[in-house]
């Protein structure tokens, strides 16, 4: 019966969102008691026919663990919901579809919201929205009366724009003119969040997008510098050249702080067009600048040159000799060489740390050989040189390999990616995706 | 015309005397002069000397405190070497460093222009597990919990599962529509994860004490890890009553619970079971804790028992009385007095102070750093990267602001020299939960030292010279030295016993101005013209730490050259006295000094190439190696 009056009315939408107080409320409200006291597994299929109207309704009883029904007179009362049923209810919101809950949220955004909605509406907002909907998501964090730049925006709001934010970006990659847009319409409060959300994306376009970021945005270049480090150590590396040119025009800072964060930044994403600039800055006046120059140097050469611009200019001479003249006839060894003219030359081409991303690709291919010594020591050089680029070849590896040659091969991902999962090619995989 | 005049009668022996005469006084006066001079560029020149003496003899100890500093962090005390001085100051100084035993001795050897010092220091270094320690006793006449754990084994959280609570109506208390806990006595319970609401109740909530939820779930509810929140988000579950004022609102920032429990309905708190075990003032881990100084231990609660879940040490002359305390460990003395070292703050160059007061977070990078004075105003927030070291003139937190410590990619390790005032209201944040990765060093601060903030402070305090004041809200997992000790009712310290270690600080005994070294005693000249010449830099303090960590990765099987047999790695990573070779090639580089490993029948071979000015190798018997000056750059090892 209930469900049966749903259904009619589901056939002709209202034009603004159910309230617990309207009786439409109650009668969706039963339906739902009532499927919620049927077969769960029809559950779902239920609530998600019962159509636009169900939106609100459903959305209520998550806010309030309680579902607005109709007893037998006919008035409108409520019932309280369990622990289990409002998780039941949370499965079965996420199967309306994504355009019919981002309406509702736009129609919510114009009523004022208790805190519970709120937050449960931003969350939603990040599950279904789209880089279109930034405006209506700030809309949504912001409470009554806060609209001014230095209007102060309680926190779990700010960490649930934060969030949102990076689910929208995930899903539906922001522009910076995007982004610039909103970073400029939030007070200054959530500002730091649209940062701190295209980061903790965890990915190359977010990554990307921050770097475009860099001096567009008043103020913010010195967390846009402190994100991108902390994805530069995060992400596989060789990351896109054009991230490195931008953070590497921040080594001419002239702000201490500044200049220390954009150091840091181009030794967590690995700018090699940097290494003259790093080495002019071992010679920097401020000992910490300095301190951080050399550190950048080791991390990218996997030497210590101490500090002092002498002996780094001297290193980087003779690396780049040794690229433009000896590489090429090594890396021709690791590729057609006999087994000791290979070996040799895997073992001579691991101290190269700095062209790691290039040499990585030639020693992959040594994976292949049906000599299962020459394999073991591949895989050892490649943990050794530590690039990502291998790791697709080296999950490959321990799928389909066993003894010496499946030890080799985890040892070599765990040297690599930082984590151990051992002979398990699904975890390795899982990682490999999640980090590309 | 020239003959007649040479020839001229009259005035032959005293023409030309007053000529002489001159010419004598002016020799005379010159001779005192250059005299003079003599004298005065001699003196000029001892005073130079003394003053260059002096100085040098402050780069002398200036070095022994960058030692000591060394020691505490885990390295070996030498920092740089006779042939490779550092800079430090205006001069270069070496320091040597010999262990024997429990015993340390350093020498400092220091040199500013002509001068040369070199100062040599007895150390001891001491194994104390102070815990919760004050100087000059402990007075406290309020309820307080202290009790230990140990961070490197599990979360302080899981560890504390059989903790218990038992509510007090009438203390301000939350919770939610089923009678589950999520704030009490200043301790935040929530969801395990909020964002995807899973219902998962805090491990600290005991079914037991609260008869509505036997009833409604049984006796035995799915108990999920859990993670105690600070922030206010963590306020945001479904239903609940807040039993706060609106002063005790805004004072935690809960702008957001404010408004969303304003519109529920009050439920009534669960009615408090006796439970004797459990700790009134929330969960603990019952055991392990530490309170300890050198004085007397007087503790005492009116009323509201008050727990030490650990042993409590007392002076070695002097007495604990406690009224209304449990002590479930054991009571005795220490056994002799605990002398604390001074903070050693590393020498940094000091920016000028700032006052933050944007809303946009500022960024203290990694790396050594300081600022004059700090102070961060309500609504802003300041972020310190790790690993680094800050320090601070002074630190002020004004009520409502921030302070986020990202300290999960290595440690920091702020000191302030002066005043700390974290005020009521203002939040402090670490990202890891291990103590080690967090220290506060108060050099000495002649008002209190003020703990007031919100806080989970994952990390140790060490104010030796300071009182300091410890308000509720300030909860410390990790360790605590004062000079004095005030609690605020409600306080709960856990003493994190992975970081005994930590307070491994090396105590002196004695010091004594030694001789200084023949090599630089010969030439009083520029060290710095000396040791580097015109174009190489010396290195600098930091980086001439020598560590006494081996972090060492080695092919086990044997390698050959020729056959490439590569087997199994295995890895070392310890301290270097601890390293037992196996067979096999080595092929990674530790961090300093390598000592030839005993290896019966086996011969050890060394690669080596390093910086004395032109770069030079060596390829061959480890044992015919004559030695290197300067800093390793590569090297390899093996034995065949």
């Amino acid at each position: 019966m209930n469900l049966a009056l749903a259904a009619l009315l589901a056939a002709f939408p209202l034009a603004l969102p159910l309230r617990a107080e309207d009786p439409q409320s109650g009668v969706i409200g039963a339906a739902i008691v009532e499927a919620l006291e049927g077969d769960e597994s029809a559950l779902d299929a239920t609530v998600v026919g019962l159509g636009y109207e169900a939106i609100p309704v459903v959305f209520g009883a998550l806010s309030a663990s309680s579902l607005p029904t109709l007893d037998a007179e006919g008035e409108l009362s409520a019932v309280e919901l369990s622990v289990d049923q409002v998780l039941l209810l949370e499965a079965a919101f996420t199967g309306f579809p994504d355009r019919d809950v981002a309406a509702f949220l736009r129609e919510l955004a114009q009523r004022p919201l208790s805190a519970t909605e709120r937050t449960f509406a931003i969350r939603e907002l990040g599950r279904v929205g789209t880089r279109r909907d930034l405006e209506l998501l700030t809309a949504l964090t912001l409470p009554e009366g806060v609209r001014g730049s230095r209007s102060r925006v309680p926190r779990p709001y700010c960490v649930g724009f934060q969030r949102s934010l990076a689910s929208i970006h995930t899903r539906t990659p922001c522009s910076s003119i995007d982004v610039v847009a909103l970073y400029r319409g939030v007070p200054l409060d959530l500002a730091a969040h649209v940062i701190w959300g295209l980061g903790e994306t965890d990915s190359v376009s977010g990554l990307v997008l921050l770097v475009e970021l860099l001096g567009e945005l008043d103020d913010a270049d010195p967390l846009i510098l402190t994100e991108i480090a902390r994805l530069g150590e995060l992400l596989p590396h060789p990351l896109p050249e054009e991230v490195g040119f931008a953070v590497s025009m921040y080594l001419d800072a002239i702000e201490l702080e500044l200049l220390l964060l954009a150091i840091r930044a181009v030794e967590k994403i690995e700018v090699q067009n940097a290494t003259a600039r790093l080495i002019e800055l071992t010679d920097h006046e401020i000992g910490p600048v300095a301190k951080a120059a050399v550190a950048a140097l080791r991390a990218s050469s996997g030497i210590d040159r101490g500090r002092g611009s002498k002996h780094w200019k001297e290193w980087y001479a003779k690396t780049q000799r040794w690229w433009q003249h000896e590489a090429p006839g090594l890396l021709r060894d690791i590729e057609r060489g006999d087994d000791a003219a290979r070996s040799r030359a895997l073992l001579e081409a691991s101290k190269w740390r700095f062209y790691r991303h290039e040499i990585a690709p030639v020693v992959v291919d040594t994976l292949k050989s049906p000599d299962q010594e020459l394999v073991v020591l591949s895989c050892a050089v490649l943990g050794h040189l530590g690039s990502w680029i291998a790791v697709p070849e080296l999950i490959e590896l321990v799928g389909k390999s066993d003894g010496a040659v499946l030890q080799a091969a985890a040892r070599a991902l765990q040297r690599i990616t930082g984590r151990d999962f051992g002979s398990d090619e699904e975890a390795w995989s899982e990682l490999l995706r999640s980090h590309t | 015309m020239k003959q007649a005049q040479r020839g001229r009668p009259g005035s032959p022996a005293r023409r030309g005397s007053a000529l002489v005469f001159s010419l004598v006084v002016v020799t005379i006066v010159a001779g005192m002069a250059y005299s003079l001079l003599r004298i005065t560029t001699f003196t000029t020149r001892r005073q130079a000397s003394s003053t260059d003496d002096k100085r040098a003899f402050y780069v002398a100890e200036a070095g022994i405190a960058e030692a000591y500093y060394g020691l505490s962090r885990g390295f070996t005390g030498a920092v740089g070497a006779a042939d490779q001085p550092v800079v430090l100051g205006d001069g270069l100084v070496w320091v040597e460093a010999t262990q024997t035993g429990d015993e340390i001795l350093l020498r400092s050897t220091g040199m500013v222009g002509s001068g040369r010092a070199t100062v040599e220091v007895a150390l001891e270094s001491i194994d104390v597990e102070l815990g919760i320690f004050a100087e000059e006793g402990i007075e406290l006449d309020v309820p307080f919990l202290i009790d230990g754990f140990d961070s490197e084994a599990e979360p302080y959280e899981a560890q504390a599962r059989t903790g218990t609570i038992r509510i007090d109506p009438l203390k301000e208390h939350l919770v939610d529509s089923t009678n589950h806990i999520l704030y009490y006595e200043g301790l935040y319970y929530r969801f395990q994860d909020y964002t995807t609401e899973v219902f998962a109740y805090d491990v600290f909530f005991d079914p037991l004490a609260h008869p509505e939820y036997m009833e409604k779930y049984g006796a035995e509810p799915v108990y999920n890890s859990t993670s105690l929140a600070s922030d206010s988000d963590a306020w945001l579950g479904t239903g609940g009553t807040a039993v706060l004022s609106p002063e005790e609102q805004m004072k935690y920032g809960l702008y957001a619970a404010a408004e969303y429990f304003s519109t529920i309905p009050e439920v009534k708190a669960p009615a408090p079971e006796s439970d004797s075990a459990s700790s009134p003032l929330g969960p603990s881990t019952g055991a392990d804790g530490m309170i300890s100084s050198n004085g007397d231990i007087v503790l005492s609660s009116d009323g509201t028992p008050t727990a030490v879940y650990g042993d409590l040490l007392h002076g070695p002359e002097s007495e604990f009385s406690g009224t209304g305390v449990t002590v479930s460990g054991s009571v005795g003395a220490l056994p002799e007095q605990v002398e604390l070292d001074p903070v050693q703050v590393p020498g940094v160059e000091m920016l000028p102070g700032f006052l933050h007061d944007s809303a946009l977070p500022r960024v203290i990078p990694s790396g050594q750093i300081g600022y004059e004075s700090v102070s961060v105003a309500p609504g802003a927030e300041l972020v310190l990267i790790g690993p680094g070291a800050a320090v601070f003139g002074s630190l002020q937190l004004q009520s409502g602001s921030r302070l986020t410590i990202r300290n999960e990619a290595g440690p920091v390790d702020l000191y302030v020299t002066g005043v700390v005032d974290l005020q009521v209201g203002a939040v402090i944040e670490t990202e890891s939960e291990q103590a080690l990765d967090l220290s506060l060093q108060v050099v000495q601060s002649f008002l209190p030292v003020q703990l007031y903030a919100m806080s989970r402070f994952h990390g140790g305090i060490y104010a030796p010279g300071s009182e300091v004041a410890v308000g509720r809200d300030f909860e410390v997992f990790g360790y605590l030295v004062s000079r004095t000790l005030q609690l605020e009712e409600g306080v709960r310290l856990h003493f994190d016993s992975s970081t005994s270690g930590s307070l491994l600080l090396p105590r002196l005994l004695g010091w004594k101005i030694e001789e200084i070294p023949v090599q630089v005693r010969q030439n009083r000249g520029d060290p710095f013209r000396i040791f580097y010449g015109e174009s190489e830099e010396p290195p600098e303090m930091e980086e001439s730490m020598q560590s006494d960590c081996w972090q060492i990765e080695a092919a086990e099987k044997e390698f050959d050259w020729n056959t490439m047999k590569w087997g199994d790695y295995a890895e070392y990573s310890g301290p270097a006295k601890g390293f037992e070779p196996t067979e096999g090639y080595w092929y990674s580089i530790p961090a300093t000094g390598f000592a030839e490993p005993e290896v019966p029948g086996k011969a050890w071979f060394l690669q080596v190439s390093w910086n004395d000015g032109k770069g030079s190798s060596y390829y061959g018997p480890f044992r015919d190696f004559g030695g290197l000056q300067g800093h390793i750059w590569e090297w390899i090892l093996w034995y065949e």
